[in-house]
């Protein structure tokens, strides 16, 4: 039968497209409102069926060929706590350098802090050292204003494991500081005072 | 005068013995997981292996070198996604070898292996099961079995799922639902037999 065109896309027209089944509307209405990915309760009883069979455990021999891969390697339990290997060289520097760099960074943040920010608190009941050719105190009245600040660590102790009330281990860390503040007044004179001060600082340790 | 700073976002944990103990309890209680995960997305249980390892090696190398992005819980979905490459990559290569040898020797030996190394753990009770459940998930479409492997056994949510195949969450709850009648049925057909006893 032939068939001229206009008549062609008449009857094509009267084609109709077949209606989506019941299982695809569903899933297109589920997918669009967020429900998809929710199971019922007759598929979480059968995955938890599925669940009692447990896949088959490692071979000894596979196991110990993994843990071989996975020796020297650093364990990360969580953002604050990382598990470092026993052995090897360069894990223990790995070891002494992460706590230490992290003790001077503390110290460091520390200094500049109050480079950045003297305050009067800061030299509030401290013990005056001047330098120059005579002793004397600060005069207020001549003007001394702070010029310089300088959170000098002299050393840092480890002291030693604490427990606290949450019977959470902590590694206690002492840092020794002298800080040094110079004052000068409109004459360009400077004064210079030192005060001893000492930090105690709390890591939490991990403990098997 | 004495000052006293609790810093508990600078930890470093110093007890050395823990990192080989953490890593194999880790291994031990997820290692299974993967190995079935691989042995559905390869050809042999060797090849699984070498799989699952290849994928543990690039874990530990990205760790140690710092390069890797997010804590532990990120360990589990990049090892998936791992194995799935580096199993595609093999069966490319298994492919080209395939097509230069013969191999249907080859392949008979393999089967007889593959009865030593099972998928899943079972003693003789529960003998029939494992075996049951482990045949019609081979015989289920690569698509779907791979997407219940995960769900169920690696208890992965979709969007992870999703994440590690390259697919939508909806595509892989769909798949999964498909999948899940059809081992539904399949296992039922092998109950009514008397194969199974569920």
């Amino acid at each position: 039968m032939k068939h001229d065109s206009p008549s062609l896309d008449t009857e094509l027209r009267q084609l109709q497209c077949s209606a989506l089944d019941d299982a695809l509307l569903a899933r297109l209405e589920g997918a669009t409102n967020g429900t998809w990915t929710e199971l019922t309760r007759e598929e979480l009883q059968f995955e938890s069926f599925l669940r009692q069979t447990r896949p088959a455990a490692l071979g000894h021999e596979f196991l110990a060929r993994l843990e071989g891969i996975t020796r020297d390697t650093h364990f990360i339990i969580n953002e604050k706590i990382v598990l470092f290997p026993k052995e090897g060289r360069s894990n223990s520097a790995r070891k002494n350098y992460s706590t230490w760099a992290a003790a001077a960074a503390v110290a460091l943040i520390g200094a500049a802090s109050a480079l950045m920010f003297p305050t009067k608190d800061s030299v509030k009941g401290i013990s005056r050292n001047q330098t120059g050719s005579s002793s004397i105190a600060i005069p207020a009245s001549q003007n001394f204003v702070p010029a310089g600040f300088n959170r000098g660590l002299s050393e840092v102790h480890d002291e030693g494991i604490v427990w606290k009330q949450n019977k959470q281990p902590q590694r206690l860390l002492r840092f020794n500081y002298m800080e040094k503040m110079t004052y000068k007044d409109a004459n360009g004179r400077s004064i210079e005072v030192e005060q001893p001060k000492a930090h105690y600082v709390l890591f939490p340790e991990q403990t098997d | 005068m004495v000052e006293v700073i609790p810093m508990t976002a600078l930890t470093s944990a110093t007890q050395p013995s823990s990192a080989s103990s953490a890593w194999r309890e880790w291994l031990v209680e997820n290692g299974p997981k993967f190995l079935l995960f691989a042995r559905q997305q390869t050809r042999s249980q060797e090849d699984a292996k070498d799989v699952f390892q290849d994928a543990l090696v690039k874990l530990v190398e990205k760790v140690r070198s710092g390069e890797f992005v997010g804590g532990q819980d990120a360990w589990q979905p990049y090892i998936y996604t791992s194995i799935r490459r580096l199993a595609i990559d093999l069966s490319r290569r298994e492919d080209r070898r395939k097509r230069r040898e013969d191999n249907v020797s080859a392949d008979a030996e393999t089967d007889q292996y593959e009865t030593f190394h099972p998928w899943f753990e079972g003693d003789e009770s529960d003998e029939e099961t494992r075996s049951q459940l482990e045949q019609r998930l081979k015989e289920l479409p690569a698509k779907f079995s791979e997407v219940i492997i995960m769900k169920v056994w690696g208890e992965r949510t979709f969007a992870e799922v999703g994440e590690a195949l390259g697919i939508s969450q909806n595509t892989a709850a769909s798949r999964y639902r498909y999948g899940l009648e059809a081992l539904k049925k399949s296992l039922s057909t092998a109950r009514r037999r008397g194969d199974l006893s569920i």
